[in-house]
């Protein structure tokens, strides 16, 4: 069985002051590879900053949080950046595209900040991720000239950039009317679907919640349902079906960007996969 | 990175024209100033270095003083030129007379003049001493429209008393205040004047500079009333105290620039507060601290490289005009110089000033913690 995405084991946030805030209180949580988790609550209930410690934004007061394996609680500045920049892409509420840059170029910068592709690369990769979300005909668009919902996809196609094992989204749909914050969680939940893109979604809307596969409520910092640890009992056949499941979405995934790849990532993504799947075919015996 | 990041803040700073502008001419000012002042500096050296070496060595005079006024009696040249040291010497009767009606400063001298002034002869040839010919500067020439083989009239009063001269040659741009006489043979000039047997000093030129010493004391000793001095030295004195006067003129413009620096920095410290939101995207997105410091302060150097070549192209706009008024007063042709090395000082000046300034709101903007930053209105 391959590491979940994200896992907190008794994972604190406490905010120092005169009267100190406990925003996370103890949170133990697993998200499997390809899952698409709703975390709901109250405002202050700490949704965010849940958010913020698994996207490496911020560090637990205490706890460990293992990113794709990664012991992340006790990592330096830098080393917490390159992980944003290689397995978490962010969705905010208010956009946060970068006003002077258009669409491509809002698009083209994680991979410019990873450095991993070159120039011709990255824009290849920019066109068909904007054409995925149905921008490609406003790849030259500044942020301004476009509506919540077009600024909203060009957020989620940067957010994919990188090909991170999580995409984050804080309240994606709390800044859209109802209509367009449908075909926003649509589109989340069918880039879940069709690649096994693990999406974590905090939200106040029971719509968004609706659509995710699990759903985790928080109270006061604490996780209240949704258990965490549900799907980590011993491995059954279900599970072994579900990572199955996962690796085939990530083919899919890697075959639709296969072309704005270069071909030493593709390869080196192909043998994981490959290694990954020749595991289970042994747990499967 | 490097391409989108300059993309950014090149759109940046095309969106807030007006702040980046002014911030810009901040620079630009004090750069204009520094390099202006360099290129005259520098063209100043240069035209007294020109002159000192053109300068006769030595000038014998009677100890009075140096002016004008003063004359001497001719026979100490033939004195002078027995002492062992020298190489050359030429009398040397100057005053101011009308050339062609107008005021102009005439030299009587003799054949041996050109070989203790090192001036080239630019076309036509030397005069025949002996006869009413001249040879003129080159701007002289210029200024009165003389040619070669043209007659000239040389009167030390009113209109009529004169004597005409032709003119022989004209002297090669020299770039020193040769440019602007006219020579003459000395017996004309004697006569015109009525200085009989009379010079104003007696140009000296050494065989070698080591003889400097043992030529003074035997003129002090020998020839009563007389005195020595050196127009080259004086000259390196003159250039080391403008040297001096430059030095403070430039560190009023480091002055100006300083406060263009200032308004560099605040605008970095509005710069970073206004995009402390864009700060924490990028942190987001997976940026160093190290990036963000880098951005900022490529902001900053670009502003102030920017405004540098803003400032040479005002100073090269500006500096004719001077260069004009300097040519009017001194009576002739000054030259700045913008030496490579002048611009690229100031632009390494103005990247210097861009570092200082930039620093510490780079440094702000890369402490700017990523969740606190998104949350900023």
């Amino acid at each position: 069985m391959s590491e979940p995405a994200v896992e907190l084991r008794g994972v604190s946030k406490v905010y120092p002051g005169t009267v100190p805030v406990r925003a996370l209180d103890n949170v133990d949580l697993r998200v499997e590879k390809g899952e698409f988790v709703a975390v709901m609550g109250p405002s202050g209930s700490g949704k965010s900053t849940l958010l913020h410690v698994v996207g490496c934004m911020d560090r637990p007061t205490s706890g460990t949080v293992l990113v794709d394996g990664i012991d992340v609680a006790g990592l330096g500045d830098r080393e917490l950046a390159r992980i944003r920049a290689e397995k978490v892409g962010f969705v905010f509420q208010f956009f946060n595209l970068i006003p002077t840059l258009n669409c491509l170029e809002n698009v083209e910068l994680p991979m410019h900040i990873l450095g991993r592709l070159g120039g011709a690369d990255i824009r290849a990769r920019a066109v068909r991720l904007l054409q995925m979300v149905g921008l490609g005909e406003r790849m030259s668009h500044r942020p301004a000239q476009l509506s919540g919902g077009e600024r909203q996809r060009v957020a989620i196609a940067r957010a994919l950039a990188n090909m991170p094992t999580l995409m984050l989204a804080d309240e994606p749909t709390g800044n859209l009317d109802t209509q367009t914050g449908l075909e926003i969680v649509e589109m989340l939940r069918e880039i879940n679907e069709a690649t096994g893109q693990t999406v974590i979604v905090v939200t106040h809307d029971p719509v968004v919640a609706e659509g995710a596969g699990k759903v985790v409520e928080m109270v006061d910092g604490r996780v209240v349902t949704g258990d965490a640890r549900r799907g980590h009992i011993a491995e059954s056949r279900g599970s072994l079906h579900r990572e199955l499941e996962v690796l085939r979405r990530e083919v899919m995934m890697l075959e639709l960007l296969k072309e704005a790849m270069h071909p030493g990532e593709y390869e080196a993504r192909l043998r994981g996969i490959r290694s990954r799947l020749d595991r289970l075919e042994g747990s499967f015996k | 990175m490097l391409s989108i990041v300059v993309k950014m803040i090149l759109r940046d700073f095309t969106t807030r024209r007006t702040r980046t502008f002014l911030t810009l001419l901040g620079v630009a000012i004090g750069i204009a100033m520094m390099v202006t002042l360099g290129a005259i500096s520098e063209g100043t050296s240069a035209q007294l270095q020109r002159s000192f070496s053109e300068m006769a060595d030595f000038m014998v005079s009677p100890s009075r003083g140096f002016a004008m006024g003063n004359r001497m009696d001719e026979h100490y040249l033939d004195v002078i030129r027995t002492y062992p040291e020298v190489r050359a010497a030429s009398a040397y009767l100057g005053g101011m007379m009308f050339v062609d009606g107008d005021i102009s400063l005439v030299v009587g001298a003799e054949e041996e003049i050109f070989s203790v002034i090192s001036v080239e002869l630019g076309e036509g040839r030397l005069p025949n001493w002996s006869n009413p010919e001249m040879v003129l500067g080159f701007a002289a020439a210029r200024e009165m429209r003389v040619e070669v083989g043209d007659t000239v009239e040389i009167s030390s009063g009113g209109e009529g008393e004169g004597e005409e001269f032709l003119v022989v040659g004209i002297l090669e741009r020299a770039g020193s205040f040769f440019d602007s006489y006219v020579f003459i043979p000395l017996g004309h000039m004697q006569n015109m004047t009525g200085y009989h047997g009379q010079v104003s000093f007696i140009l000296v030129e050494l065989k070698s500079q080591d003889l400097a010493d043992e030529f003074e004391e035997r003129v002090e000793s020998s020839l009563a009333g007389m005195e020595v001095t050196s127009p080259s030295a004086m000259m390196r004195s003159i250039d080391k105290i403008l040297g001096f006067i430059n030095g403070v003129l430039l560190a009023v413009s480091g002055v100006s620039l300083l406060v263009g620096g200032t308004s560099v920095a605040a605008t970095m410290m509005t710069s970073v507060v206004e995009r402390t939101r864009e700060i924490g995207i990028l942190r987001a997105l997976g940026a160093t601290r190290e990036m963000i410091l880098g951005i900022f302060l490529l902001q900053s150097f670009l502003l102030c490289l920017f405004g540098a070549v803003l400032g040479v192209y005002l100073s090269l706009a500006i500096t004719p005009l001077i260069e004009a008024r300097i040519s009017e007063a001194a009576g002739f042709s000054f030259k700045a110089i913008f030496s490579p090395g002048l611009v690229l000082g100031a632009l390494a000046l103005a990247e210097g000033i861009g570092f200082v300034s930039g620093i510490a709101p780079a440094l702000k903007a890369s402490r700017t913690q990523p969740v606190e930053a998104l949350r900023y209105e």
